[in-house]
């Protein structure tokens, strides 16, 4: 054997710096990925077969239509021969009459209908279609029993019957026989009303006829009081009949199927492999390994929506659909359009395949994840779906939904820019936080090999004491808590037929559980040590003067900040809202709405936002960054009220909790912060519930006035004395983290 | 040139801590293949990955040329080698292109790699195959790409885990001739095996680690003399047969968690 050392070179060959090229780790990540039969598969091969069949269907479809559509026949029904023979000779005396009208008109508009498309083509065919009519004779015996029942049946479409009258006729010499024809058509068949309808516009035509003759006799035809004419024009409602908004959600649906195998191959498929071990044993920062991963993901996952886009439109093309897909505005602009947020949906659903995937250990694993993932993205698509669903400002922060709706406006020329921008945004950040996750989940050591943990692991005790919760602790039970809030709002809401004294209270005891409950059976899973994990220290008494004072101050602050960032016409709508609540809680006694309002919120939620999470937080990063993420969590669960958003809330509210947070961090306690979040928002529930006597001190609340500088001012002062007086009380009692 | 300095993992599982490696320490010096041994689940494996950072160790530490891998742990992978026999290949690469990707990923110039994947092929035989897809390719040639992979940035340490694990004779041959190839070059290398009729052949010194427990160590000569028993596989039988408490005092750790 030779020997591999036999370099003239050092003998340690490698560079100590950071040179290797992240190039080649994303080159090797989309060499693998890309060279595999799977992944040729889902991108070139599904698309090849799946257009043209849908649109070979979809053509089919219209054809059956229109061959359909020329086959029209209306089987009419009558009592007796005679009557049968009466009918028949009104009828093509009156068909006669119609076509004679038509005729002039047609010769207009032949020139017109040159340049039709194929799909125009079926809608003119569709009026032209001459229906052929079968006149049939019911049974003698019963004869309007078995009209009825040949009816009622679906044999025939509009049956008749004939009611002779015998009149004097005060011109005519002799009796002259006239009679009335009752048509009856099916009221659940369209076809049949039109039947129907057929009948009788044949039917008039002959009877103006015969009036118009009787008049023209008597001399008096000029002396028709009005006549009618018809005119089209093009309306917008024919384009929601399109099948616009199928398209994006179809071209996200094979995004996302694009995605879904690569996500799993190079996370779960390598470790299963046993190459992921050798990736990790290199000197490579993990992040980078994940980012060629994410890279390659998102590069199949916006190939795969390019190879549909173009199967799709060559497709709809070669068919003549694409009026009937696109709607009328297709224009290549709108395409890159469609392009741009199909490449930002991409990003944002690898991520999130990412983060599932690496915490999968096996291929199989890893597809039991996936499958309730992708029908759990199909609701909001779906939804999407829905006609005339306009999108808002909510629609737009739900992720898929947003892009359907986006998309559809985009075809529609109906796109808002201010709604692009939120969904967009909203979009690439949920892709951030799913991005990040994978990275903290990614490459572990618990996942590259510990094989026995399991999501169970998560319910059971650990047996160790902590003092503060692991943030993974905390930001599930974070996760566990969103959505138990969202739904308690709404349940809340539904609850109109209570009082509403019973409502606050019910809504009080639903925060205890909520913000008290979980988190306290989280800390118990965790083997949080409560004391010092809720933060529940026992504080200077400085620190509680001053928290006392900022709570009887900071409110002129957040009022302002509130106002600040509403529009005009936010007000108006709040204060109407206002207005209908001012009466309703004018019969609340007051001691009810300190307690659901103020004591409860107050206490709860400083326990977990300033308590549990912001321990949590500050465990693992700087003071300035927990206090921030936990404003910022504060101020979302405040955007949500009952079943509606209020984003104005988030200002202020985020402003309470960074003035929380950092009373809570100078204070090292939650205490001083409960009295400051109980005197603040029981201060604002008197003011409202005596704001009569205030209104004298320019303080409206309804009309949403800004406050007289000089209490601004004289707030500022107050404020700035609180704090100091919480530094302060630290100063003294530097080791104030004790036990009380 | 490796030094292991009282290394412990405890891994949660469950309800229950498992002890997986308890307090392991010893040396190896260039030029020296040292034997890791021991029963399934003694530990071995969990030793080495704390060793080249996979693994965070719960205390202790290790160190590789003077880099501790608490400190330093990518200095410390850029001096290991790792052959696994759990390690897998890219299936949809050709052999040349996952050497020149290992090349590019340990910061070996592209000059150079080159002329490396070419000695290296040559070596291990590989040169026919070097532009297959490796899913093609039999176990032993995807072993033989495996340890040049290893060699590619020409580590002053390797590790080897369980190397002739699912080999048949001419496989484990070249993992012989290998192993003496590394101490002739001066490598300071780890082998951990249960086979050992292997490690006899192989080793220079033992570490016989039991419940994650180092028990003995020494040559072949000294663990003869210590323990009056003639070869490893009685030396061994006769760890087995101590009474548990005499090994170690912590609770089950019936498998490594692998």
């Amino acid at each position: 054997m030779a020997s591999p050392f036999d370099q003239e070179s050092d003998h340690r060959i490698y560079t100590p710096t950071k040179s290797f090229r992240f190039s080649g780790l994303l080159r090797k990540e989309l060499r693998e990925i890309l060279r595999d039969r799977r992944t040729v598969i889902t991108l070139i091969l599904m698309p090849l077969l799946v257009y043209p069949l849908l649109g070979l269907m979809l053509q089919k479809f219209f054809l059956n239509q229109v061959t359909h559509l020329s086959e029209i026949e209306y089987r009419i029904v009558l009592a007796n021969d005679s009557e049968g023979q009466l009918f028949r000779a009104l009828f093509t005396q009156g068909e006669k009459l119609l076509s004679a009208q038509e005729k002039p008109e047609q010769k207009n508009s032949e020139t017109s209908t040159a340049e039709d498309t194929p799909a125009e083509d079926t809608l003119a065919a569709f009026k032209q279609i001459k229906p052929v009519v079968k006149i049939m004779i019911a049974d003698e015996t019963g004869e309007d029993q078995s009209i009825l029942t040949l009816l009622r049946e679906g044999v025939v479409d509009v049956g008749i019957r004939y009611m002779p009258i015998e009149i004097a006729q005060k011109h005519a010499q002799e009796k002259q026989p006239s009679g009335r024809f009752q048509l009856i058509y099916g009221s659940d068949s369209g076809h049949s009303r039109r039947a129907a309808e057929y009948v009788e516009k044949r039917l008039q035509a002959v009877r103006w006829n015969y009036r118009d003759r009787l008049l023209t006799e008597l001399g008096e035809s000029e002396t028709v009081p009005f006549q009618t004419s018809m005119y089209t024009v093009e309306s917008e409602m024919e384009q929601t009949t399109s099948l616009v908004t199928i398209v994006p959600l179809i071209l996200i649906l094979m995004t996302m199927t694009g995605a879904v195998y690569p996500a799993i191959d190079l996370t779960a498929g390598e470790r299963e492999r046993g190459t992921l071990e050798t990736l990790m044993a290199a000197p490579l920062p993990r992040m980078w390994i994940l980012s060629a991963k994410f890279i390659a993901v998102l590069v199949v996952a916006i190939m795969t929506a390019m190879v549909n886009m173009t199967a799709m439109l060559a497709t709809a093309y070669a068919n003549g659909l694409e009026t009937v897909l696109f709607g009328e505005g297709l224009t290549l602009f709108v395409l890159l359009e469609i392009l741009l947020l199909l490449v930002i949906f991409a990003a944002f659903f690898s991520a999130v395949l990412l983060c599932i995937t690496s915490f999968a250990r096996s291929f199989k694993e890893a597809q039991a994840y996936l499958i309730p993932l992708m029908l759990i993205s199909m609701a909001p698509g779906i939804l999407g779906m829905v006609p005339d669903l306009k999108m808002t400002p909510l629609w737009a922060v739900i992720p898929l939904a947003n892009i359907v709706l986006l998309s559809r406006d985009f075809l529609l020329h109906d796109a808002q820019p201010l709604l692009f921008f939120v969904s967009v945004f909203s979009t690439l950040f949920y892709g951030i936080v799913a991005l990040s996750l994978a990275a903290r989940i990614f490459g572990t050591d618990t996942i590259l090999y510990q094989t026995e943990t399991s999501w169970s692991d998560f319910f059971k005790r650990s047996r160790k004491t902590h003092l503060a919760p692991a943030l993974n602790n905390a930001m599930l039970c974070l996760a566990v808590m969103f959505p138990v809030f969202i739904l308690s709002a709404a349940f809340v809401s539904r609850l109109r037929e209570m009082s509403i004294s019973l409502r606050l209270l019910v809504s009080g005891s639903l925060t205890f559980c909520l913000f008290l409950l979980i988190p306290l059976l989280f800390a118990r899973l965790g083997g949080v040590k409560l004391k010092t994990g809720f933060r529940w220290f026992r504080p200077g008494i400085f620190s509680c003067l001053g928290a006392i004072l900022l709570g009887f101050t900071l409110w002129p602050f957040a009022y302002e900040i509130e106002i600040f960032a509403l529009s005009d016409a936010r007000i108006e709508s709040l204060s109407q809202l206002f207005e209908s609540l001012k009466l309703e809680l004018a019969a609340v006694p007051l001691w009810i709405k300190l307690v659901s309002l103020a004591v409860l919120p107050a206490v709860c939620e400083e326990l977990f936002f300033r308590g549990y999470l912001l321990s949590a937080l500050l465990n693992r990063y700087s003071s300035l960054w927990a206090i921030l993420a936990s404003s910022f969590l504060f101020a979302v669960f405040h955007v949500i009220v009952r079943d509606s958003l209020f984003i104005e809330r988030f200002f202020p509210s985020f402003f309470m909790g960074l003035c929380l947070g950092y009373v809570n961090v100078l204070a090292h306690s939650v205490i001083p912060g409960i009295l400051l979040h109980m005197i603040h928002n029981g201060l604002l529930i008197t003011i409202a519930s005596y704001q009569d006597s205030l209104s004298q001190w320019e303080i409206n609340l309804e009309n949403q006035k800004h406050l007289p500088l000089f209490w601004l001012g004289g707030s500022l002062l107050m404020v700035i004395g609180g704090f100091l007086l919480i530094r302060f009380s630290q100063r003294r009692k530097p080791v104030s983290a004790t036990d009380p | 040139m490796i030094l292991v300095k009282d290394l412990t993992r405890i891994f949660e599982a469950g309800n229950q801590d498992v002890l997986a490696v308890d307090h392991v320490s010893f040396e190896v010096d260039p030029g020296e293949v040292y034997g890791l041994l021991g029963p399934n689940g003694a530990g071995k494996t969990t030793t080495l990955r704390m060793i080249l950072g996979l693994l965070k160790p719960t205390s202790g530490d290790a160190e590789v040329e003077g880099y501790l891998v608490s400190s330093h742990p990518d200095e410390i992978k850029r001096r290991v080698g790792l052959v696994s026999t759990s390690a897998g290949l890219y299936q949809w690469l050709t052999p040349r292109e996952i050497l020149s990707f290992f090349a590019d990923v340990y910061g070996v110039h592209p000059l150079q790699a080159e002329d490396r994947i070419e000695m290296l092929s040559r070596l291990f035989n590989i040169t026919s195959f070097l532009d297959r897809r490796t899913a093609t390719l039999s176990t032993g040639q995807k072993q033989r790409v495996n340890l040049a992979r290893s060699l590619i940035h020409n580590p002053p340490v390797m590790l080897m885990d369980e190397p002739t694990r699912g080999l048949d004779v001419v496989g484990s041959k070249v993992i012989f001739d290998y192993i003496d190839l590394l101490r002739d070059e001066g490598k300071a290398v780890i082998v951990s095996t249960h086979r050992l009729d292997e490690a006899e052949q192989l080793c220079d010194r033992f570490g016989l680690l039991h419940f994650g427990k180092k028990s003995y160590e020494g040559t072949l000569a000294e663990l003869q003399q210590c323990t009056s028993c003639q070869t490893l596989t009685q030396i061994f039988l006769q760890l087995l047969d101590a009474p548990r408490e005499s090994v170690e005092t912590m609770p089950t750790a019936q498998e490594e968690l692998f």
